[in-house]
């Protein structure tokens, strides 16, 4: 298996969103963060010769770390037709054979009906923004609905909270880690040029 | 859109199969078509090679 780093180093070329939405939360997900979690996901054996399904899937960062391990296909569904757009461009940046399919569509009503055995990853909202409170949780509750397995990126202590929607829907958390990454300013709103922001990715089996 | 992506797609609306209609298709992908629910009839269209599977109230 190749390394963390060289992953990162195939990422760096992924490039971010070209007008952020806030009220979507449209914050790039930083490639040491993707190849990080893809690299625990490839470890446990839940990436190769699998379907690999991205919600939230942006300008498409964990979908093609994802596909750079050797998965059977990757779908990379987003809500935002414009960053799948910048998805697609960053898929020719990468070069990966991979199949890979962008969907425009909602995680609160996925239009997926995956038979094969499905790994969800995902970095979805979660929910900062006002509106959008409990955004997170919708994310959950379509990787409970779709996947054998699933890794997610929440803010920091969102532990209690992913561990007892995970109980509550047929799953179980049977790994939590936590990462941190830089953050550079992109919204108005965001008071200094960068900023550490703290994450906890959780690994769930969904039953 | 590779037509493979049929195996896993369904209606966002009622999880039924969808159908596939082509208007424009090069080797690999279909560029230009819709796919329609083979239960409730929605029609969801393909543009420039990718399917926008949001349910009806959500499109722009």
């Amino acid at each position: 298996m190749a390394t963390k780093r060289a992953l990162e180093g195939q990422l760096a070329v992924v490039a971010g969103f070209e007008n952020p939405r806030a009220a979507l939360e449209q914050y790039p997900t930083p490639p040491e963060l993707a190849a990080h979690v893809v690299h625990v996901a490839d470890l446990q054996g839940d990436v190769e010769g699998r379907t690999v399904v991205d919600l939230g899937a942006g300008t498409g960062m964990l979908a093609l770390g994802a596909a750079l391990r050797g998965p059977a296909r990757v779908v990379g569904l987003e809500l935002d037709p414009a960053a799948l757009a910048t998805a697609r461009e960053n898929q020719r940046r990468v070069g990966t054979t991979t199949p890979i399919h962008w969907v425009v569509g909602d995680a609160a009503r996925a239009p997926l009906c995956p038979t094969e055995p499905t790994t969800v990853v995902m970095n979805p909202p979660f929910g900062a923004q006002k509106g959008r409170e409990g955004a997170d949780r919708a994310f959950l509750a379509a990787a409970a609905s779709l996947a054998d397995v699933s890794y997610s990126v929440h803010n920091a202590g969102s532990r209690d909270f992913v561990e007892a929607f995970a109980a509550d829907n047929g799953g179980e958390v049977t790994h939590a880690f936590r990462a941190a990454f830089a953050l550079d300013r992109q919204f108005d709103f965001h008071e200094a040029d960068r900023k550490e922001i703290e994450t906890e990715v959780f690994r769930i089996e969904w039953n | 859109m590779k037509e493979s992506l049929m195996d896993i797609i369904c209606c966002p609306m009622d999880k039924h199969d969808l159908e596939l209609e082509v208007d424009d298709r090069n080797d690999e992908e279909v560029l230009a078509g819709t796919l329609v629910c083979t239960e409730c009839g929605e029609r969801y269209p393909i543009e420039d090679g990718i399917p926008n599977l949001l349910p009806p109230d959500m499109r722009d």
